[in-house]
């Protein structure tokens, strides 16, 4: 396969790119630097930034199951205590996950594990608890987003989302066709802000200039001087100012995803996208959005177009009211927060599924956390109200699956405030391991991605070295 | 970081590094300045692109008759959109002949229509069930485009953002037409404390943010907390923790300067009771108990003493009154008038107004938090400032914003209906939709957010100029080929231009002239002119009468879909997208 360091036309490249990346089995980035791949230094990967946006409630995906920490459980969650004979227990732990993480609302525990629980049961998922900010404390949404996003915990002034300053101390990434980072989501997420090179698409399928007239639409090669009317976009979008260099990228980006075909292949459409080992992306359920745009990222990873780090969001799990009690085995029962869990990790294991046939799941590595956790005890709606720390997730094969960081406990005098999970593991310190471990950022530059923060270097071992 | 190699292979021009001064786009604003920037555009373009939807033919006309130059001009103009007298019959009119079903219901009857289905008419379940809310979308629509209280209109979305609310959810759709006529267009230009406690009591909001089911000492915070944190005093007043001592009070006052979480603890608790009549099996088993109104339940307030922002509320009062102390405390402080005269600023001028304005309005704001007008006085005092009139290009038009300023300039003919199946509008809105700003989708309770660099995006952009080349290629439901479409500039063109003079370089002008009452750079222009001339000199008249195959003369190849496509252009250009 061509590597994108050499120059060659766009749509010669995504010929001979597309068939040779999806038939292949074998992990084809052709940016890999050989002397790296040999494992003489660090690899570099894709980071996949999964937000949890509303708040999960860690308590309620990753379960006490047994121990002091299920006792204090048993007396102080009320109406939202999952019984043990309804969860999935994770390993021989002290605790286990929401059914739904590992079954749909008809499979009983018994039936195997599947999605995300089989991903833990196979080594790719490492639970980090007691994760949050652990030096601010703040119960808004709009708040903790913003501090975690930017990067600053405390401070939400500023102009650059942790990601922008992360591309800013990666030297050593591919030269990209399009962009090194993309953005899921019809809003551009503060982590990336302050970064003009950043491409933000809610959807592959639909990022394409096509609502003219088919006689204009698109350039007919077979009539001497013919041009589509997209083509006089992007010349309209010069100068200087924050507009314009986000519409002049919008219009590259336009005319680069055209010649993608982002659709599932199929007997209408059989130069869509056909995922690997036969993994099935959501089509029904909550995960659908989230599985398709998960899917558009396992497409443009194997396109090998330089994507080296993408941001994506999964939302609505601010969950104040009727959370829902799973009752795993009986198919209709009401359950909010697993509906949730299900899409999440559907999504996921397709993600995993799709990469892994090519061999990529070597080189792509998933970090997801939420703003905060929920409160211990419910409130009145059946729901649960903010708090404050709460689970992180990693996933993929250069990940230490099992727990890490050091769960604070749920006893009264450990509880913060009285009444939260407390933070134990900085948000700062998980994600700062992938960069040094797994994107090849030095230790020391971690000060600027994180500024006031100390990487500890010794970590949480959360991700694989090399 | 990455390098462009890519671009520059293949030709496309680079991003321009010289830094472009003195374009008429400058906001006096900007970070830098190296020459005094030139004039800005004329009162009439500022007013009609930031306190209306944009201009419709002869509405720059119309404004600079308003006086001799564009102070008093700017100033009638805000004076007659002001006016609760206005005439607005036309647009009435087309909202009446629109056939509408739910936006009279009373609350009780949506209740019983689209929630109980009480007559079995199959209306409780989709799509009828989001009729309310889908109907309240296209009469949005049409006050957009055809309603001459533009300024109000832009209100109405200010509030409806600022006291957001997800009008498209299974449990409040049925119920949306209530918040939308009866909560937030009656106060829009009136007084916040009424609105907010008109907010506070709807079912729509009652049961979006969980206050209907808050109850006794295990409350939900949910409502409480975007109450303080989003609708009154705003998360820059927020002292994380739950130690309210912790707090100074304001200068010279009893009151505490912000909220902590205790506050908003107390204030659920303030709120307690507060629910609807939806048949809770608490609740006597009589229908009057199953209406869907607004209902006050004592069995479910918290009666103790409450502690809200260094108030003391006395135990035991009468029904209501602990969560009306709670928003009159919120209401006079001078935390909540800031936040909102902030957000007021910015919706009006760009983002980042002055402060001394901000602080101005401020005074005003909290001095009338009483009087019926309040609203209405703070706008006229921020849109006739001088940042006001100074200000253009510091803000980014949405998406929604967009739309209805090209549906307005090229006097689009609407008749937006909530068909179950695929119709031109249901095709137009999934569009906007995927741009991210359809009316009343937005999930969280903080509303579409109000910033330049939020609209700015790849994925807003692109999607934007899609639905801009779709829009002027849709026609009526039912309108067979070679009809009439929603936006018909080739009869507009052909009305106006006799065909001699249908030259693309007039063709353009003409456009260019309704859509942006201003010139916009050459640059763009070019393109667009290039495009529908294709071989033909500038000032050739084109023949914009016919519409067919001709591969060997461009200029006539489909050259009635080439001036459409023409028109989508012009929206797709950076001088679109200022206000």
């Amino acid at each position: 396969m061509t590597s994108p360091r050499f120059p060659v036309s766009r749509r010669n490249f995504l010929k001979g790119c597309c068939a040779a990346a999806v038939a292949s089995s074998v992990p084809a980035l052709g940016w890999i630097d050989p002397a790296k791949a040999a494992g003489s230094g660090v690899q570099h990967d894709v980071l996949v930034y999964l937000f949890l946006r509303g708040g999960i409630d860690g308590l309620h995906l990753v379960v006490p199951y047994a121990g002091a920490d299920r006792t204090a459980y048993e007396a102080k969650r009320n109406d939202l205590v999952i019984p043990t004979s309804r969860l999935r227990r994770i390993g021989s732990s002290n605790w286990g996950w929401h059914p739904r993480a590992g079954g749909a609302a008809g499979d009983a525990i018994g039936v195997p594990n599947q999605w995300l629980s089989r991903l833990y049961d196979q080594g790719r998922v490492a639970i980090i608890q007691g994760a949050g900010m652990s030096s601010t404390v703040t119960r808004s949404h709009f708040d903790a987003q913003a501090f975690i996003e930017f990067g600053t915990p405390g401070n939400k002034s500023g102009a650059q989302g942790w990601i922008s300053r992360y591309l800013a101390n990666d030297f050593d990434m591919p030269s990209p066709m399009l962009s090194n980072a993309f953005g899921f989501g019809s809003t551009l997420q503060t982590s990336l802000y302050g970064n003009s090179d950043v491409i933000s698409i809610a959807s592959g399928e639909d990022f394409r200039l096509d609502g003219f007239h088919w006689s204009w639409d698109d350039t007919d090669t077979g009539i001497n001087g013919h041009y589509g009317a997209h083509l006089r976009v992007l010349p309209m979008w010069q100068g200087a100012s924050a507009l314009e260099q986000s519409g002049h990228a919008a219009a590259d980006a336009l005319e680069f995803m055209r010649e993608i075909d982002f659709g599932l292949q199929s007997g209408s459409n059989t130069d869509g996208y056909l995922p690997g080992g036969g993994a099935v992306y959501p089509t029904s359920g909550n995960g659908v959005t989230l599985g398709n745009q998960l899917r558009n990222i396992a497409q443009l990873v194997k396109l090998d177009m330089g994507l080296t780090v993408a941001a994506v969001d999964y939302g609505f799990w601010d969950t104040h009211e009727s959370q829902g009690m799973p009752d795993p085995g009986n198919p209709n029962h009401y359950d909010a927060f697993g509906n949730l869990t299900e899409g999440l990790a559907r999504a996921l294991d397709a993600f995993y599924i799709d990469l892994h046939a090519a061999g990529l799941m070597d080189r792509v590595t998933v970090v997801i956390q939420s703003e905060f956790g929920r409160r211990f005890r419910p409130n009145d709606s059946g729901g649960t109200d903010h708090g404050y720390g709460n689970v992180m997730l990693a996933l993929g094969n250069q990940v230490n699956g099992g727990f890490h960081g050091s769960f604070p406990g749920l006893d009264d005098l450990s509880l913060f405030e009285g009444q939260d999970v407390a933070v134990t593991t900085d948000f700062r310190q998980i994600i700062a391991e992938a960069l040094v471990k797994r994107q090849g950022v030095s230790g020391g530059a971690i000060g600027n991605i994180f500024p006031g923060f100390s990487y500890s270097a010794g970590g949480s071992g959360v991700f694989k070295t090399g | 970081m990455s390098v462009t190699s890519r671009r520059a292979f293949i030709g496309l021009t680079s991003k321009s590094s010289s830094t472009q001064k003195g374009t008429p786009s400058s906001s006096i604003f900007a970070d830098s300045f190296e020459s005094p920037p030139p004039p800005g555009p004329s009162a009439a373009i500022i007013a009609l692109n930031r306190m209306a939807y944009g201009p419709r033919p002869g509405d720059i006309t119309a404004f600079n008759a308003l006086g001799a130059d564009d102070s008093s001009r700017l100033a009638a103009y805000v004076e007659q959109q002001l006016d609760p007298g206005l005439d607005d019959s036309a647009c009435e009119a087309r909202i009446s002949a629109g056939g509408y079903t739910t936006l009279s219901k009373t609350m009780a009857q949506l209740w019983s229509d689209h929630v109980r289905d009480r007559d079995n008419l199959g209306l409780d379940n989709y799509p009828y069930r989001y009729y309310p809310c889908a109907e309240s979308e296209c009469a949005k629509m049409l006050r957009a485009v055809y309603s001459r209280r533009q300024l109000f209109e832009v209100t109405v979305d200010f509030w409806h953002n600022h006291f957001n609310v997800l009008g498209w959810n299974f449990d409040i759709a049925p119920l949306f037409v209530q918040y939308d006529r009866d909560v937030i267009r009656p106060n829009a230009f009136g007084n916040f404390r009424q609105m907010l406690e008109a907010v506070a009591a709807s079912p729509s909001m009652l049961q979006f943010l969980d206050n209907k089911s808050s109850r006794g000492s295990s409350f939900n915070e949910n409502f409480a907390r975007e109450l303080c944190e989003l609708h009154t005093l705003g998360v820059d007043n927020y002292y994380p923790g739950n130690d309210p001592n912790t707090i100074p009070n304001l200068p010279g006052e009893s009151i505490a300067a912000g909220y902590c979480d205790n506050d908003v603890y107390e204030a659920a608790r303030a709120l307690t009771g507060w629910t609807m009549r939806d048949d809770h099996w608490e609740f006597p088993n009589t229908p009057e108990y199953d209406t869907g109104e607004f209902l006050y339940y004592p069995d479910w307030h918290d009666v103790a003493s409450k502690y809200f922002l260094h108030r003391f509320i006395l135990a035991n009062q009468p029904a209501m009154k602990d969560a009306r102390d709670v928003f009159d405390v919120l209401c006079q402080h001078p935390g909540t008038a800031s936040h909102i005269c902030g957000k007021l600023c910015r919706r009006f001028i760009g983002d980042n107004p002055p402060q001394t304005l901000i602080d101005s309005a401020a005074a005003l704001w909290r001095q009338h938090w009483q009087s019926a007008d309040q609203i209405t006085r703070v706008l006229r005092h921020i849109l006739n400032s001088d940042a006001f009139r100074e200000t253009w290009g510091g803000k980014v038009k949405r998406p929604w914003e967009a739309l209805a300023h090209a549906m307005r300039a090229t006097g689009a003919e609407i008749d937006p209906q909530p068909y179950p199946d695929w119709n031109p509008y249901g095709n137009l809105l999934n569009l906007l939709q995927q741009s991210g700003n359809r009316p009343f989708r937005w999930p969280t309770p903080d509303g579409y957010p109000d910033r330049a660099e939020k609209w700015s995006g790849v994925s807003t952009l692109a999607q934007t100029w899609r639905m801009m080349s779709r829009l002027f290629e849709l026609r009526p439901p039912g309108e067979p080929e070679g009809g009439i479409y929603l936006c018909d500039v080739v009869a507009q063109t052909n009305a106006a231009l006799a065909p001699a003079a249908r030259s693309a370089e007039v063709i353009v002008d003409f456009w260019i002239d309704r859509i942006y009452s201003q010139s916009i750079p050459a640059s763009r222009r070019t393109q667009v002119l290039d495009f529908l001339r294709q071989n033909a000199p500038a000032n050739e008249a084109l023949e914009t009468t016919t519409n067919s195959w001709s591969a060997n003369d461009l200029k006539q190849h489909y050259t009635q879909s080439r001036l459409r496509s023409a028109v989508a252009l012009l929206f797709m250009t950076p001088e679109f997208y200022r206000r």
